[in-house]
């Protein structure tokens, strides 16, 4: 050390006043969470108000699971779906596509063709235009030799033609069992082979 | 930490203050420096690594140069570091006292002519004690530049007492 760093070292520093070693000392003898500063509070806060990424979060998890569980059983109905034999569909289109012709045969029969069958109803020959029957697939039971018939199938003017032809009676209301579902009569229905 | 943190003040408590009113300017804005420097360090309750005195003159370092930013240097004239320098010191000499005293008044002002990274040097290296790698810890600076800073300072005080007897 040189003579002027050791003048230097005679020097006397300004003293703080008594009051900072009050301070001081008042701080060193405290409980560390009197002295916490505004900072440290804002900081805690802000550490406390910080958004956990929804990954690591429990509620996160379940959204996950229910988005796999969804998709996988969307998959799934798909798989089932595509694999189901067609029913509603194709009947549907079995039915409209049996439709009586007009050509009636010389014995009064209607003949109807229905792909690979074929089948002549013993009815009448007139006002049978348009008019439908049901297939073989959705019969009740063919032994039973009548059988009730759809309302789209068969319209109230067809079938009082074809009861009368049956029963050789005259058709009246009264003879009748009001059907409230078909709104037309029951016996209407009734179709002899 | 406490015991650590009060032995520390005891010890350094005039330097610390010095370093402080070195940078601000202001006894009682060095004081608010060095309370919030201890408030800092009291909340802290991992003790750092490297010196830990280094450490205390960093906080009241830091602490101070806050405190001379929300200040922005309000006063013009600036207070000195020294108790033998300023008016005081000044009149003493005049009215015919020693002439130890008056080599004092004249080196404490020819220290107060240095740049303030210069005179916090000279306050932790003379009076605080430190090594040179303490206080490039405290500057955030390299040890070599602290250490030339350091020379250069003194080499320029000697010129001036020169110029000066």
């Amino acid at each position: 050390m040189s003579d002027l760093e050791t003048q230097i070292r005679t020097l006397k520093l300004r003293s703080p006043g008594n009051g900072l070693d009050i301070r001081v000392d008042a701080i060193l003898k405290s409980e560390p969470a009197i002295f916490r500063s505004n900072e440290v509070i804002a900081a805690s806060a802000s550490e406390s108000d910080t958004v956990r990424p929804l990954h690591a979060s429990r509620r996160g998890f379940v959204l996950t699971s229910s988005w796999w569980i969804a998709a996988a059983a969307m998959m799934a109905g798909i798989f089932i779906g595509s694999n189901m034999p067609p029913s509603r569909s194709q009947l549907t289109d079995n039915a409209s596509s049996r439709v009586v012709t007009p050509a009636t045969q010389d014995n009064g029969s209607v003949e109807i063709q229905d792909g690979a069958h074929r089948e002549n109803l013993s009815v009448g020959s007139s006002n049978l235009a348009g008019m439908t029957v049901p297939g073989p697939s959705n019969r009740p039971d063919s032994s039973v030799g009548s059988q009730i018939v759809e309302s789209s199938w068969l319209s109230p003017t067809a079938a009082t033609v074809v009861w009368e032809q049956q029963t050789g009676q005259i058709f009246t209301v009264v003879n009748h069992v009001n059907d409230g579902r078909f709104n037309m009569c029951r016996e209407c229905h009734r179709v002899v082979r | 930490m406490r015991a650590e943190l009060e032995q520390t003040y005891r010890q350094h408590r005039q330097t610390l203050f010095s370093l402080a009113l070195t940078i601000t300017g202001c006894s009682g804005l060095a004081e608010d420096a060095v309370h919030e420097a201890f408030v800092r360090l009291c909340q802290r309750t991992d003790r750092p690594a490297g010196s830990f005195p280094a450490y205390v003159y960093s906080s009241v370092r830091n602490a101070a140069v806050d405190c001379r930013r929300r200040q922005q240097r309000q006063k013009s004239v600036l207070e000195s570091v020294f108790a033998e320098s300023g008016s005081g010191l000044v009149a003493e000499a005049a009215n015919g006292l020693s002439d130890p005293a008056e080599q004092r008044a004249q080196l404490a002002s020819a220290i107060e002519t240095l740049d303030e990274s210069a005179r916090q040097i000279i306050v932790m290296k003379i009076f605080g004690d430190l090594t040179f790698d303490e206080i490039a810890e405290v500057l955030e600076t390299p040890s070599a530049t602290v250490a030339t800073r350091y020379r250069r300072s003194i080499l320029k005080l000697e010129e001036i007492l020169r110029r000066n007897p």
